[in-house]
């Protein structure tokens, strides 16, 4: 397919446009349902994630018109990969006791998911802007590595070297987040 | 925000805390506003970034009501009903599949039947959905900018290609076909629009001419040719072609290896 400009796709949503719409699914379905395939997921799984983001997209837009900075067929993916994340991660809400989900409607779901995913792109725009050693100790906070399993990944002295470096990054990470004009609003989340 | 708090929080996030420590935390929490805030963005981004976790919004953020009722809008109602007809519609292909779905439902009124199901579904991609993922993400080369003086028929023929046009497609790039020397692409775009149009022996024997003729992008036939098997589910023949192109290394020889274990 032709690269097109992401806010052409943004546009077609919210106009609701057929061929659009046909295009964006036969672009992009196929590859969600095979991700939410191999994760445990079925075809109406998928098929509701990859609705879901197309009206999460568009009523974002609708609200306030943004930029999409890569491909729209990268975009989408990452946004149905975290919706994918969410549904699996809801059976942990029901056991906390400050979320009533089954007074959820659909729209009040997506809605939610609206400012999550902001608040992800968020975080994830200031990952991207650490320097290229701070991203990849990032990384292995983020999945959880151990300190001793980052001695011996990054061949640092000791573990308390570590914990100084992931010290460092994440400070530089929350003073650019927190300098952030979106931050205040969805930290509220 | 010092070190101890930071090695406090993250010990807490792991749940490396006893029972006092994460009481005394919790309590913390109440009566400390600078530290509650670093927690609070210490736990989002952790919860958010990990690919097991996910980080909920709260239903009582004063934004939700707006996109609530945007959402209630006619036209996004609208837009909902176009991606359920497309989805649907795109389904029909694949009826086994869609026989599942249906099963699915039936099956979570029964717990057990539904765990035994689950399992089941998860190999629910059919061979159908499999070759169309694959044909997605192989890349074809382009005609555009070659610089070849003959390359406006095939630069349009590609385009109609891509808008999915497969007749208009195969009407351009036959002719090219007869020609002596072809370019190995013209072959790859003709047999998969063959395919597209269900003309199973056509598109075969397009690929079949591919592999014997004597370019170097020869071998990218074998690929096609799996995928035209599976398409037809001649799954023993799919498996076949893509031994041969693991054993010789031939094009997209790693994304064989995956296929064949989708298929096995």
């Amino acid at each position: 397919m032709l690269m097109k400009d992401p806010n052409f796709f943004l546009e077609g949503l919210i106009k609701n446009d057929e061929k659009v719409v046909k295009d964006i699914y036969n672009n992009s379905f196929y590859k969600v349902l095979s991700f939410i395939s191999k994760n445990k997921g079925s075809r109406v799984d998928a098929e509701d994630v990859f609705q879901n983001a197309l009206l999460q997209l568009a009523v974002r837009y609708k609200k306030e018109k943004f930029q999409i900075n890569t491909n729209f067929e990268a975009y989408l993916f990452t946004v149905c990969k975290n919706l994918w994340r969410r549904e699996l991660n809801k059976s942990k809400l029901k056991v906390t006791n400050d979320y009533v989900i089954e007074l959820r409607d659909d729209n009040e779901d997506i809605a939610l998911s609206v400012l999550e995913q902001q608040r992800w792109e968020l975080f994830n725009d200031y990952i991207q802007q650490l320097s290229e050693n701070c991203i990849k100790i990032m990384s292995m906070f983020f999945k959880r590595k151990s300190y001793a399993e980052m001695v011996n990944i990054f061949e640092y002295s000791s573990e308390t070297v570590v914990r100084q470096r992931v010290f460092k990054c994440k400070a530089k990470l929350k003073e650019m987040i927190k300098s952030d004009s979106r931050f205040k609003s969805l930290l509220e989340l | 925000m010092n070190l101890e708090d930071d090695i406090l929080i993250d010990n807490y996030l792991r749940g490396l805390l006893d029972e006092k420590a994460k009481k005394d935390l919790e309590l913390r929490l109440q009566s400390d506003t600078p530290f509650r805030e670093n927690f609070e963005l210490e736990k989002a981004l952790w919860l958010s970034q990990s690919d097991h976790d996910w980080s909920f919004a709260n239903q009582n953020h004063a934004e939700v009501t707006t996109y609530k009722k945007l959402l209630e809008d006619e036209n996004l109602q609208d837009l909902k009903k176009s991606i359920q007809q497309i989805s649907s519609a795109s389904n029909t292909s694949s009826s086994t599949t869609r026989k599942l779905s249906k099963w699915y439902y039936l099956a979570a009124a029964s717990i057990v039947l539904c765990i035994a199901l689950s399992v089941f579904l998860k190999q629910d991609l059919s061979h159908q959905d499999l070759v169309n993922e694959y044909l997605q993400t192989s890349d074809l080369p382009s005609f555009v900018s070659r610089g070849d003086t003959n390359a406006d028929g095939l630069i349009k023929a590609q385009q109609l290609f891509e808008n999915k046009n497969y007749q208009g497609a195969l009407d351009l790039f036959t002719p090219v076909l007869e020609t002596s020397k072809p370019d190995a692409s013209v072959y790859l775009y003709a047999g998969i629009a063959q395919m597209q149009l269900q003309r199973y022996q056509a598109a075969e024997s397009t690929f079949n001419q591919l592999i014997d003729a004597d370019l170097i992008d020869a071998q990218k036939g074998y690929w096609y040719k799996a995928l035209l098997y599976l398409k037809q589910d001649k799954t023993d023949d799919a498996k076949q072609v893509l031994n041969t192109i693991i054993s010789n290394s031939y094009y997209n020889h790693e994304k064989a290896k995956d296929l064949l274990n989708e298929i096995e």
